[in-house]
């Protein structure tokens, strides 16, 4: 659950980002921890596209589980 | 009774780990909490065992739910057969103290830190960014300027000694010539 570790891949171009929760060598993705979650998620809180923040496609979706789950118990809001 | 000699049949075969967290009414009392908890406990105790508990006191929802805007998070571990979360959800649903809750099945190898034993993130966060940041440009420039300096005094320092002692050999040749 403490295991909140994130860098912003602003350096590259949107479309040749690297999976961060891959680079850390994170398995699983938890639903308590907001702080990670809140950064793949919109001005809007939609959860963003992996064109643009790099994480993988067996990464999106647990993440996209995982804040589900957090919206779900009110951790995070559904809309802003 | 059969049910529940079923149960523990069950249960002596496979044992899977969830993650139950609940959200209680703000209007609660501390006492009324501690009561809700302990049946909550002996109810899961009828079945399986508790390996963690952590109460995560009031806090601010995110969105209102049935008309309360604050809610007492609590978060167990547990470990029960896979049927009896059924009978858990139902025990929850029907429950009108608690506002809403969720039954999970945990992931293999999840160690669960308590809420309260979390390193803040905020402090290490400049931390890491700002010798990152800072360092290697200095270095480089350092780097740029030293190598620079270095070989033009070394090349200065021998020469004048060297064209010394040229001109000296020069001058004694061209006396002796002259
Ligand atoms: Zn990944």
């Amino acid at each position: 659950m403490a295991k909140y570790i994130f860098s912003t891949n602003q350096k590259f171009p949107p479309g040749k980002r690297r999976c961060t929760f891959c680079t850390n060598q994170m398995k699983d993705i938890d639903y308590k921890d907001v702080k990670t979650l809140k950064h793949f998620l919109n001005a809007f809180r939609k959860i963003k596209g992996h064109y643009y923040t790099g994480v993988c496609l067996n990464h999106q979706k647990k993440l996209s589980n995982a804040i589900k789950r957090a919206r779900h118990m009110a951790l995070v809001p559904f809309t802003n | 009774m059969t049910k529940k000699e079923e149960v523990a049949e069950e249960s002596v075969a496979e044992m899977q780990g969830y993650e139950v967290m609940l959200i209680l009414k703000p209007t609660l009392l501390e006492a009324a909490v501690g009561k809700k908890l302990k049946e909550f406990d002996e109810f899961i105790k009828s079945a399986g065992k508790v390996t963690a508990q952590d109460n995560w006191g009031k806090r601010r929802l995110a969105y209102r739910i049935k008309q309360c805007d604050e809610g007492v998070y609590v978060v167990y571990n547990i470990e029960i057969p896979p049927s009896f979360t059924k009978e858990v959800n139902q025990h929850l649903q029907i429950d009108p103290e608690v506002i809403r809750h969720l039954i999970m099945a945990i992931p293999e190898g999840y160690i669960y830190t308590k809420f309260s034993e979390e390193p803040d993130q905020e402090e290490e966060k400049p931390a890491r960014k700002a010798p990152s940041a800072v360092k290697p440009r200095a270095a480089i420039k350092k780097k740029e300027v030293k190598p620079a300096e270095a070989p033009k005094d070394e090349g200065i320092a021998p020469s004048p000694e060297a064209l010394d002692a040229k001109l000296n050999k020069l001058l004694e040749g061209e006396d002796l010539n002259i």
